[in-house]
């Protein structure tokens, strides 16, 4: 298979996936640059559906890496091709993409209300809420977002984005709600399974830095999360057992200070029964999937 | 891939030879004026030379090798099919550094543009695009 194959392959993955939207600066720029040489020496022997999805990735990085100039070249050629379907959502999305990141809000606004039924435009509204001053302070983007859906309940991406403004928000119970949502339609969705697990974890430690007291109840109620936390990683990992964040977070859970505690209560026996197999389980895939990273290192990966 | 271009080569070559050797039988026929049946030996060198070209075809599906986002090589653990149980079927995914669920983790119509760019901006100036 040539290198050239592999090239196209991979950057169009990066397109499908949207992977991109998730690199760092240096990430961004070297496939801005790998897209830009491969489609100068090689655009003439793509079709065109390959061109035009790979026309789109570029654009989606000149914007974030702020050329400008290159990213409005681009949409005129995405224009030019599609411009006469006014129907295409996916176009006026770029549109409205590049005013917003060339500081023009309000023609976004206005180009993206055009059409109420017009999903993914409703959707993208949604987010002009939110407040990119303070990414923590998001009352009103959340509001929003449980406004949109309520109008349409099904749309996996928008519960993702609402989990995730949750867990930021540190509103971590409302956050497990949203990805069982998504759960009911996927269930097979490790990555969600593994965010359910980890957000019991957190609610657990949230929990943890305000207990006050050594009763009996708060540490059994306590454990529960535990419980429910290790139930959701385990979970993920039996549908992909290279997943290693899921690992991570077992061999987090499975070290916890807290489980000192736990050995006078009886009434969670049940749950430390498994505990150390579990611990030296997770500590050994841990090594066997991530040989180069120390187990320190591994846990800031939950942070 | 060149093992598969062997088969297609014999098995095409069998396949016009018994094609010639049938005109011929037929030339025969009418010049004898003979009325048997073509001779086993033909429809078996057909049906074998198909065969060959099956085997080579099916041989040729091979799973290739796939660049993950860090731009590494990844192969897959079977050569020619693709494992059914989802256990087995994700790791190659994952390998690369994707998943099925990408969308829900990516989420690119919600991308926060304005932040994206003023990361990037910040990181231009700080002076590490050489790290």
């Amino acid at each position: 298979m040539s290198d050239v194959l592999l090239a196209k392959n991979r950057l169009l993955v990066i397109s499908s996936s949207g992977a991109f939207a998730n690199f760092n600066p240096l990430q961004l720029q070297g496939v801005y640059d790998e897209l830009d040489t491969f489609l100068t020496g090689h655009g003439d022997s793509l079709d065109s559906i390959e061109l035009f999805t790979l026309y789109e990735l570029q654009f989606y990085l000149s914007v974030m890496t702020n050329h400008d100039i290159k990213a409005k070249s681009i949409l005129d050629r995405l224009l030019d091709q599609f411009g006469s379907n006014k129907k295409s959502q996916r176009i006026k999305l770029l549109q409205s993409i590049y005013l917003e990141a060339v500081g023009e809000k309000a023609a976004a606004t206005k180009l993206l209300e055009q059409n109420m039924d017009e999903t993914l435009l409703s959707r993208r509204l949604v987010t002009f809420t939110r407040n990119n001053e303070n990414e923590a302070d998001n009352e009103e983007y959340i509001s929003t977002l449980n406004f949109y859906l309520n109008l349409s309940p099904s749309d996996l991406v928008a519960w993702a984005e609402l989990a995730h403004e949750y867990t930021r928000s540190g509103h971590y119970d409302k956050a497990v709600f949203c990805y069982k949502e998504i759960l009911l339609q996927e269930p097979h969705a490790y990555p969600i399974f593994y965010q359910v697990g980890l957000n019991y974890y957190y609610q657990f430690l949230q929990e943890e830095r305000n207990l006050k007291t050594d009763k009996k109840d708060k540490i059994v109620e306590m454990t529960q999360l535990l419980s429910y936390s290790r139930d959701n990683f385990l979970r993920s990992i039996e549908i992909c057992d290279v997943y290693s964040l899921s690992w991570v977070g077992l061999y987090a859970l499975t070290g916890l200070k807290f489980n000192d505690k736990l050995a006078k209560v009886k009434e969670v026996s049940g749950y430390l029964a498994k505990n150390d197999k579990l611990r030296e389980l997770s500590e050994k895939k841990i090594k066997q999937l991530l040989p180069e990273q120390d187990l320190a290192e591994v846990l800031l990966q939950l942070k | 891939m060149a093992s598969s271009l062997v088969f297609y080569f014999v098995g095409v070559l069998l396949l016009v030879h018994s094609g010639y050797s049938s005109f011929e039988f037929h030339k025969l026929t009418v010049l004898s004026h003979y009325s048997g049946s073509l001779p086993v030996d033909i429809v078996a060198e057909a049906v074998v030379g198909i065969l060959i070209i099956v085997i080579g075809s099916i041989s040729s599906i091979k799973n290739l090798p796939v660049l993950s986002l860090k731009g590494e090589k990844v192969y897959h653990k079977s050569t020619y099919l693709k494992f059914i149980e989802m256990k087995n079927a994700v790791t190659v995914a994952e390998k690369v550094g994707l998943s099925d669920y990408d969308e829900l983790k990516n989420r690119i119509g919600f991308i926060n543009i304005v932040n994206k760019r003023k990361e990037y901006t910040e990181w231009l100036a700080s002076g590490q695009t050489k790290a």
